[in-house]
């Protein structure tokens, strides 16, 4: 079926969709723009209530994005409720903008679900330990300049 | 339906973001099948691979997690498989389809009560 006869062409931007890149570009807009904000105002919020004195808004942020992203993980992979552009637009636009945390946890459990052990630890070491480490080296750079 | 004991197995490896008029191919591809009165099609979905771009895609890693492989097999007699391919020849526009002589064992199901 032509795009003319489906109308499409009345609207320009559902013809975009029908570029499978603008696709990806549009679901990955959406998701990262989405996630930013729900960040930014769950933070918020998780601050107002229960106050300063620990990083609870961002304790919160990540705690809901590893329940989000293994929620959707299943719904993609196992129950095909969730398309591939569908991922794109809730795992890695909406949870990686929401919080890379939700990635880093999603991998290390396809790795200890896969028993690689030693990779597991690897992963889990060098994101805190080496975090730190890049985290002092910016802090450094920055009081150089 | 009867499948000969010596039917073709029809394998077509895509991927799950290759479309057909903005519907995912595979199912194009499974609703034609049953359309033109093939024995039977089976989609399965790789959690790993890569095709002709070298491209690696698993679904361990989420930035890599695009475009996981799926594989149709059809398997039916030689003049059916052969009358379903000029269609593939149209809708596939990258991937692989590769056809194997099968021996049939068994192919039926349950009377309907």
């Amino acid at each position: 079926m032509s795009m003319v006869s489906r109308g499409i062409l009345l609207n320009p931007f559902m013809a975009l969709l029908y570029i499978p890149f603008m696709a990806k570009i549009i679901a990955l807009a959406i998701g990262s723009l989405a996630g930013g904000f729900a960040r930014y105002y769950l933070a918020g919020a998780v601050y107002r209530i229960l106050g300063t004195t620990f990083p609870y808004g961002t304790l919160a942020v990540n705690l809901t994005g590893c329940f989000l992203i293994g929620l959707f993980s299943v719904l993609a992979e196992e129950k095909f409720l969730i398309g591939p552009n569908g991922r794109l637009l809730l795992m890695v636009g909406f949870c990686g903008a929401f919080t890379t945390f939700s990635t880093f946890i999603f991998e290390t459990s396809n790795l200890m679900r896969d028993g690689e052990t030693l990779q597991t630890l690897l992963n889990i070491t060098l994101s805190v330990i080496a975090g730190f480490l890049v985290f002092r080296m910016g802090v450094l750079l920055g009081e150089l300049i | 339906m009867k499948i000969p004991a010596e039917g073709q197995l029809l394998r077509i490896f895509i991927g799950e973001q290759d479309k057909w008029h903005s519907q995912p191919l595979y199912e194009v591809i499974i609703h034609l099948a049953k359309k033109e009165g093939m024995a039977g099609a089976t989609a399965i979905k790789g959690f790993m691979g890569f095709g002709c771009k070298s491209r690696m895609h698993t679904a361990k890693l989420l930035r890599l997690s695009e475009d996981l492989p799926i594989i149709i097999e059809i398997v039916d007699s030689e003049e059916k498989i052969n009358g379903f391919l000029p269609h593939l020849d149209e809708m596939v526009k990258e991937g692989l389809i590769t056809l194997e002589k099968v021996h049939v064992i068994m192919y039926r199901a349950n009377p309907v009560t």
